[in-house]
Formats: structure tokens, C-alpha cells, sequence
């Protein structure tokens, strides 16, 4: 296996596992409110999370250039203040990744919150427990089997990214390359044998986290 | 008085609109479902907010609307058991009712678990899960767990009614026993007459919202104040009088 190759494997797992960690933290905060709360601008939150999921990817990355490019509403306020820009570096990969995965961690960790019996949740209250006690000690071990297969979906999801990951970090060979933008560019050059290679790595991994995820569902009881 | 409570809560369709008093022992609330009887508890434990009215335990005001004060369910200090019994399924019985002492330093409260375990016979299911267990032994560690921080007040929503008689009537003999020692205001919502007729002390029969007679049961069912509670606290009303000729 040559450097590019090597590169875009351990790209692709950085990039993933910092996207993952910040959609497990992130998301399932997203989740738990979504799930034990009810408040004004709730469905529009809803939407708002679940659009990437059904938007070409492209569309998301174009809304991420809109934000975040040199020029967007964020991204010129971070260039005025730190003289950076997140456009077309690696941490890029990681904002596109967040986004597109952050719906599967919310829709399946608010499934698996929600199905939480609101008495479990009384019953701590009334035993003196504050709700940021009552999530730690009873609502998230209890739903943490359905919790792990929205974080398992979501590295999956991370691993497999390009649309969005394209459009805001570029396909910058040895800085933004990760396993399917190498596997594109490869595909391109008609370089099958690394393309053959990648896409194997890239199956067999995103089939592993899937069947995982598969198996927290079942043990959660979210499949029967 | 030990508790006084007026509450007035609207929704859509339903309008609740209620106000007694009570001391210590049992009073049970006692209606049709849908009358408002969960909801007067939920409001009393903190768990709903009331619209309107005031709430008093020991002198100590937890709710007035008009001086806005709302006391947190967390530290109103009352011990809610319901029909579900609400266990926690991945805590062990004995991790289940320490869970209820949070305020007790660790030595304190494994020692008070350890000590109603002994009261409520529920010896040798220290280590044992919810699940493992029977529907009467949960009811039990569902009361330990409610009454082992020393409640101000215990609510009770239809606490036995998942249970099959025999076990009913021996966690009635439970539930009196803990009342002997605790001598707080218990506050039970029931739609077994039998049941009401046994345990309470004080009655408070519900419709739509709005409670409609209250006295001791007996008193109640010599003389009901109308034809809607004489037929709610009838022994025999259902079994001879034809559906059709039922109280609106």
C-alpha cells in the first residue's frame, strides 16, 4: 500500500472518530431535548436536523460555503478574528461529516430516549434527582443500547461521506483526501487496482458498523 | 391541617377546579377515570404546574401562584409510587432503594435500605434485578424506595392495581403497617371501592374535574350526596342496575 492510500484510510478515521465524537456529544444533547421536551420552534429544529439526510449532499455542502466560506456569515467573522479559514483544509472534511451524520445520531438517539418511560424519569424527580442527574443515572443507561447504534450509524456515515466533504475541504491529494474522494480521483485516473483496494476497505468497514448498530438496535428493542 | 391544597388547571376539553384539606393518615381520591384524580397528584407532587391555586405541606407553602412561588418536585420532599412501580430495570433492588436516599452519606443509606429490606421482607433480593422479581416484591421496593428519605408526604397512584388479589389485599396490610410508622399525610388515587373503603381514613370522590363529596367512606356511602356518587361508591350498583339506566 502506497502513502496516498495510507493517508486516506487515516484521514478517513480521524476525520470520522473527531465527527463522531462531536455528533455523539452534540447530537445527543439535540436528541435528549428533542425527545423529553416540548417548546416552540420544535418541528422547525426537527427539520432543520433531519434535512441533510434527505438533501443530495452537495446541496449541504453548499449551504456549509454559504456559512462557512471565506465570504460566508461565519466563516468571514473566523477570518477577520483568527486570520483563518476552514475552506479547503481537513477540518473541513470533519464540519461536512458533523452535518451530513449529526440526523442519524439525533433520529435514532431521540427513538431511543423517547421510548423511555416518562414514570422512570418522574420517579427520579420526585426522588430529589435534578433532570441533568435523572439523564446521567436513568434515561441515558437505559437508552444507551439504542444511543450507541445512532453513534455507530454516525461513524459509519462519516466514513462513507464525499458530496459535502467535496464541496468545502476540496480533493487535495496528502491534505483533504479521504477514502471516497481518493476512491473518486483513482476511479478518474482509471487507477482501478487502488480504487478496487479502497472501496474493499471502505465495504467491509461500513458493513461491520452497520451489522454493530444492527445489533444495539435489537438488544434496545428497536427492531424485533 | 397538614396539607391544604387548591389547584385549578385547564386544558382543551378538561377544566380542574379542586381545594381540600387533610392531616395525617390516608385519604383516598376516588372517581371515574378522566375525572382528575392522577392530575390533582401530579400537580401536588410538582410534576404539572397548576394554572391557579396554592399548595401547603406542614405550614410550608410549595406552590402559590399569586406570590409566584413553585418549590421544585426535587424538594418537595414527597415519596410517588405508581402503577408501574417505576423500578429502575439496570439498578439492583438494593441499588433501587438507595437510589431513593441521595441526601444520606453512602454508609447511611446502604444501612437504611438494609433496614426496610428487613421491614418489607424482601430479604435475599438485595442482588436481584426488577425483572427477577414478583409483582407484589416490586410493589414493596417501589415503597421502600418512596419512603426511605423520610417523605413529607406520600402519593400513591393506583399503586396495586397491576397486582392479582391475594397480593393486593397483603400489600394493603404493607401499606397500612409503613403508615403506622411514618404518620404523614398518604395520599392514594384508587377505582376499587373495596379498596378506598379499607384503607382510607377521608374520601374525596371526583367528576369531571371537580370533587363532589368528601367525608370518611363510610359516612359516604350512607349517605351519598347524589345519584352519581351513590352509584360510584355502590357495592352492588353495576352488578344490578342495567347500563342504561346509569348516572350521565
Amino acid at each position: 500500500m502506497n502513502d496516498e492510500i495510507w493517508f486516506s484510510i487515516k484521514l478517513s478515521l480521524l476525520v470520522s472518530a473527531l465527527s463522531t465524537i462531536f455528533v455523539a456529544v452534540i447530537g445527543g444533547a439535540i436528541a435528549y431535548l428533542l425527545a423529553t421536551r416540548e417548546f416552540k420552534g420544535k418541528a422547525i429544529l426537527e427539520v432543520l436536523i433531519t434535512l441533510p439526510l434527505i438533501m443530495p449532499p452537495t446541496v449541504t455542502g453548499y449551504y456549509l460555503i454559504v456559512i462557512f466560506g471565506r465570504n460566508g456569515y461565519l466563516g468571514k467573522l473566523l477570518f477577520d478574528m483568527a486570520g483563518w479559514s476552514i475552506m479547503f483544509t481537513w477540518q473541513a472534511a470533519v464540519l461536512a461529516s458533523f452535518i451530513i451524520s449529526l440526523p442519524l445520531m439525533v433520529r435514532t438517539a431521540q427513538a431511543a430516549i423517547a421510548s423511555v418511560d416518562i414514570t422512570m424519569r418522574d420517579s427520579a424527580t420526585m426522588l430529589g434527582y435534578s433532570e441533568w442527574q435523572t439523564a446521567l443515572k436513568v434515561v441515558l443507561p437505559l437508552a444507551k443500547k439504542g444511543i450507541l447504534a445512532g453513534v455507530v450509524l454516525a461513524f459509519a456515515r462519516a466514513m462513507g461521506e464525499f458530496g459535502a466533504t467535496l464541496m468545502v475541504a476540496g480533493n487535495i491529494p496528502g491534505r483533504t483526501s479521504t477514502m471516497p474522494l481518493a476512491i473518486y480521483s483513482y476511479a478518474a485516473s482509471g487507477d482501478w487496482e487502488k480504487a478496487h483496494l479502497l472501496v474493499l476497505i471502505l465495504t467491509l468497514t461500513s458493513g461491520l458498523f452497520i451489522f454493530l448498530a444492527r445489533q444495539f438496535e435489537i438488544k434496545s428493542g428497536g427492531r424485533s | 391541617m397538614i396539607l391544604a391544597a387548591v389547584f385549578k388547571k385547564k386544558w382543551d376539553r378538561f377544566h380542574l377546579d379542586i381545594a381540600f384539606q387533610m392531616n395525617e393518615g390516608l385519604t383516598v381520591l376516588f372517581g371515574a377515570s378522566g375525572a382528575g384524580k392522577t392530575t390533582t397528584l401530579r400537580l401536588i407532587a410538582g410534576l404539572l404546574p397548576p394554572d391557579d391555586g396554592h399548595l401547603e405541606l406542614n405550614e410550608a407553602i410549595l406552590f402559590n401562584a399569586a406570590q409566584g412561588i413553585n418549590i421544585a418536585a426535587q424538594h418537595r420532599f414527597m415519596g410517588y409510587v405508581c402503577q408501574k412501580h417505576a423500578l429502575f430495570p439496570h439498578m439492583t433492588i438494593l441499588k433501587n432503594i438507595m437510589f431513593g436516599a441521595k441526601d444520606l452519606p453512602a454508609h447511611l443509606r446502604q444501612e437504611r435500605a438494609r433496614e426496610l429490606i428487613a421491614t418489607l421482607r424482601l430479604e435475599g433480593l438485595e442482588q436481584k434485578h426488577p425483572h427477577e422479581i414478583s409483582g407484589g416484591q416490586q410493589q414493596r421496593v417501589a415503597f421502600a424506595r418512596a419512603i426511605i428519605r423520610k417523605p413529607q408526604a406520600l402519593l400513591l397512584d393506583e399503586p396495586f392495581s397491576s397486582l392479582d388479589t391475594i397480593t393486593r389485599v397483603k400489600m394493603r396490610a404493607c401499606l397500612k403497617s409503613i403508615m403506622k410508622d411514618l404518620h404523614i399525610p398518604v395520599i392514594m388515587v384508587t377505582h376499587d371501592i373495596f379498596e378506598a373503603c379499607h384503607m382510607a381514613d377521608n374520601m374525596l370522590i371526583y367528576s369531571a374535574g371537580r370533587i363532589i363529596q368528601e367525608g370518611a367512606p363510610a359516612e359516604i356511602i350512607r349517605a351519598p350526596a347524589t345519584e352519581e356518587v351513590a352509584a360510584l361508591t355502590s357495592f352492588t350498583y353495576y352488578q344490578t342496575v342495567p347500563p342504561a339506566d346509569y348516572p350521565d
